[in-house]
């Protein structure tokens, strides 16, 4: 998404990620697009944390899809990774405007299973959002290392850490 | 058919039940399902299962053991859970009309999970 388009759309993402992390009872959920540029974020303190995550759930996104796509596959629903504190989601989904990818962190208040019924309604109201049901021109090579640290300066104010 | 589909289709001979699954308690997900069409499986199964981990720790708080069965109550139906020892941790659901006979459905689910062990 290009800088310009941030404060017009992206505010309509803050609602729904509430939403979704209230009713999934998610610590910590992240939206980003497939080139880690960050849209929304519910539960992180720092704009740091939010880089890392977003550089490496991207990442993940990227060389799993490619995983599935040497198996023959068009790519794979979700990532769950579990763990006995904290379980770590990774959705990758299609808009009209363009892809992105959820991260989310639960615990055990709860459940993968909570995770994808709410994931799957999230996604119904992102698409339907305006601005993310229609196609829109994705960002250039030029632009983007400045559109990518324009996500963050939307969300912390241009504080770093 | 596997034991599990056998507990379930022996449960959903009973008058008003509209399906019933065996549901992982901790991760909310399906282990085998059998249910009529249009009955919202997977949502169900998070969901109850989410309910029955806040009931057995509601439970456990009161010192009062662990939870057995949870029972929800809705204007035209009703949802069933049942924690046998037998299943270890996983749920028998059972989603039934609201004039479905618990006691039946307790008692065949009862039975059959004997057979399972």
């Amino acid at each position: 998404m290009r800088r310009g388009d941030l404060s017009e759309f992206v505010g309509a993402l803050q609602a729904p990620v509430e939403r979704f992390a209230r009713e999934a009872s998610l610590r910590l959920v992240l939206l980003i697009n497939e080139s880690g540029q960050v849209l929304a974020q519910r539960g992180f303190a720092r704009a740091l944390d939010v880089m890392g995550v977003a550089a490496l759930g991207a990442g993940i996104n990227a060389s799993s899809r490619a995983l599935a796509e040497l198996m023959g596959m068009r790519g794979f629903g979700h990532l769950h990774q579990g763990g006995a504190e904290s379980q770590v989601f990774i959705g990758p989904f299609r808009t009209p405007a363009e892809n992105l990818i959820v991260i989310a962190v639960f615990g055990e208040d709860s459940s993968i299973g909570l995770v994808q019924v709410f994931f799957a309604e999230f996604t119904g109201q992102v698409s339907r959002l305006p601005g993310w049901n229609d196609v829109r021109p994705t960002t250039d090579a030029a632009a983007f290392e400045r559109d990518l640290e324009a996500g963050l300066e939307n969300l912390f104010g241009g504080q770093s850490a | 058919m596997s034991a599990y589909g056998e507990l379930l289709a022996r449960v959903n001979r009973i008058s008003g039940v509209r399906g019933s699954m065996v549901v992982a308690a901790e991760d909310g997900l399906i282990v085998e399902e059998d249910l009529m069409v249009g009955v919202p499986g997977p949502a169900a199964a998070a969901l109850v299962a989410s309910l029955f981990r806040r009931a057995r720790k509601s439970v456990q708080a009161a010192e009062f053991g662990s939870a057995s069965y949870l029972q929800v109550e809705g204007e035209t139906g009703l949802l069933f859970a049942a924690a046998p020892p037998q299943l270890g941790d996983l749920l028998l659901v059972v989603i039934a009309e609201s004039w479905t006979n618990v006691g039946l459905v307790r008692l065949e689910a009862q039975k059959v999970v004997e057979a399972l062990g």
